[in-house]
């Protein structure tokens, strides 16, 4: 899957699901924790997207803010999952 | 009283007697000093499994039954509007306690075994060169005497009355990410209680940052309720303890509601304010600091007794070495900070974690490192190695993409200063750091214009000149009404900003 792929898809689910349609100032570096974008049950349905999605099952070490921090970090994450999973996060 | 000792100890909370008892088993002449008279009111109720284990160790069980101390079985986290939830046990055994008791307890053990106690105020340290040789204390019999008691160490377990930071033995008294919260409890009975495995845990209410409630049994009817708020917050409460707790018990948590429906308030409100600082240097020639005396963050996850204990057995121990080998006493001494500041510095990073990132720490408690979270919620956070729980949470707190793109050397350090401490200080809503033209400028926007908020930033540049210098930096603060008059930002560093966007997201965040 190409990174452009990757990106629109997040970016999607994103604005619809946890935006509720609403896209605003939103970009790749947007930081979505400190603006609250991702609380717990967001948390638990993005990982089920990600996996839906991309076939890619988020390791517990994965789950860091660092990787949830911006659709760009998310995007890296994913992109590194789907290279073999090294996990440098 | 006589005129000299081998240890005088400023304060009988459990830092200060424990350490008396531990010194006094050992043969030494302790004296304790204690201004007030015990039993006395005092908060931090609930102890964690590394204070369990001290007390088993030095026999307290059977008193700590007789004194109808709750068992306290773990740790239950409720969420926003109590959507989710997550349990820690306590992994070894330990109590919820009534503090007056069972300092009263602590105290008089320390006495049985051989400790002096009397009661009286420290007035001032005796300083002979650059050591401290003893204390010059008012007696509570004669409180306008004045007496001379000299020592070959002073232990300071002043808790937050901070002796020796207050007399410039110690460092300043520093205020740290939690100060501007404001705490208000009170006991209750007819609270609805838990039964079963999890009867007496700790329940720990959360709104949103820095708005939390815990519910702590100490007794088989009495249960210490508790709301934290950030101090901004509060005023929009009314800014009375009475409107806050009632706004706290109806609003706060739907659970907390629920499990208050039928409680009675027995006990008047107690209020604590600004209360997270930290003392650093806190040991020097002649004398060093334990417990609260130099370091106290945030009570949401009970630390204070658990610390308080497990730094009087280091204390102890050091007392010791440099009793036997004075000359070795200044790596004693070194020794002994190294370690404090590992354990205080790791419960501070779960403190901060848990405030930064909730839904990652709710996670962690179901992942693989969840056992690790048992451990340090059990208040083992002095071991040699970080467990690979803090390891991560350290670095989540320390990284940041802002920084990295701030040219490296002394602008970079700078600003990754400013992200740890003050990413989520409330009060200051962005920072921003220009480094051109060899000048660092550091601009804050302030939510607020609050006098306390001020202090906080004064103090903190003042940290900043020392670890950084004070040439070519400068620290302006904005506060909304003086946006207008900022210079431009565009081409400036951003190191965090937090400021509500525009539309839907701002009322997200």
């Amino acid at each position: 899957m190409q990174a452009s792929e990757i990106h629109e898809a997040l970016r999607s689910y994103i604005i619809e699901t946890l935006l509720h349609g609403e896209a605003g100032e939103l970009d790749d570096e947007s930081p979505l924790l400190e603006w609250g974008v991702i609380d717990s049950l967001a948390m638990v349905g993005l990982l089920a997207f990600i996996q839906a999605k991309f076939g890619v099952r988020v390791p517990d070490r994965d789950v860091s803010p660092r990787n949830f921090a911006t659709i760009a970090a998310l995007q890296r994450m994913i992109l590194r999952e789907l290279a073999g999973g090294s996990s440098h996060a | 009283m006589r005129d000299r000792y081998d240890v005088i100890i400023v304060g009988a909370g459990p830092a200060g007697s424990s350490s008396a008892m531990l010194l006094a088993e050992h043969g030494l002449s302790v004296l304790v000093i204690e201004r007030d008279e015990f039993p006395r009111y005092h908060i931090g109720e609930s102890l964690t499994g590394t204070a369990g284990d001290f007390l088993t160790r030095h026999g307290f069980v059977e008193q700590m039954a007789a004194l109808d101390f709750p068992s306290k079985p773990g740790v239950k986290v409720i969420g926003r509007e109590a959507k989710n939830e997550f349990y820690v046990p306590v992994p070894r055994p330990t109590w919820q306690v009534r503090r007056a008791e069972f300092d009263d307890m602590l105290l008089k053990r320390a006495i049985s075994t051989g400790a002096e106690h009397v009661r009286a105020t420290a007035k001032t340290p005796i300083v002979e060169g650059e050591r401290v040789v003893g204390v010059c204390v008012a007696l509570a019999s004669e409180p306008s005497s004045s007496r001379e008691v000299r020592c070959s160490l002073l232990i300071d377990a002043s808790g937050q009355g901070v002796f020796l930071s207050r007399e410039d033995i110690a460092g300043p008294r520093r205020v740290a990410a939690f100060n501007r919260q404001i705490a208000l409890y009170s006991q209750f009975t007819g609270v609805e209680a838990e039964l079963g495995e999890r009867a007496n845990m700790t329940i720990l209410f959360y709104r949103d940052t820095y708005h939390w409630s815990w519910m702590i049994p100490i007794s088989s009817t009495v249960t210490s309720i508790g709301i934290v708020l950030p101090t901004s917050s509060y005023k929009l409460r009314g800014g009375t303890a009475e409107a806050a707790m009632q706004w706290g018990l109806a609003e706060l948590n739907p659970e907390l509601t629920r499990l208050t429906r039928a409680a009675v308030q027995i006990e008047g409100m107690q209020v604590s304010r600004n209360y997270s600082y930290q003392v650093d240097p806190f040991v020097g020639p002649g004398w060093l600091c334990v417990g609260d005396s130099h370091c106290f963050t945030d009570p949401i996850f009970s630390f204070g007794v658990s610390i308080a204990l497990i730094e009087a057995q280091r204390a102890a121990a050091t007392v010791l070495d440099a009793l036997v080998n004075p000359a070795r006493e200044t790596e004693f001494l070194a020794d002994y900070a190294r370690y404090c500041n590992a354990g205080q510095g790791r419960a501070g990073e779960l403190i901060r974690y848990f405030w930064k990132f909730p839904a990652f720490f709710a996670y962690m408690t179901r992942s693989e490192m969840g056992q690790d979270l048992v451990w340090l919620l059990a208040g083992d956070l002095f071991s040699v190695d970080p467990l690979p729980a803090s390891i991560e949470m350290k670095r989540s707190l320390e990284e940041s993409p802002a920084i990295d793109q701030v040219p490296e050397g002394r602008a970079r350090n700078i600003a990754a200063r400013i992200y740890q401490r003050f990413d989520f200080f409330q009060g200051v809503d962005a920072a921003f750091l220009d480094p051109r033209g060899g000048v660092i400028r550091v601009f804050f926007i302030l939510t607020e214009d609050d006098v306390d908020l001020y202090d906080s930033l004064r103090d903190f540049e003042e940290q900043l000149i020392v670890d950084f210098g004070r040439e070519d930096l400068a620290v302006f603060s904005f506060t909304p009404d003086l946006l207008d008059a900022m210079p431009p930002l565009a081409d400036t560093f951003r190191i965090f900003d937090r400021r509500p966007r525009s539309g839907q997201l701002g009322s997200l965040a």
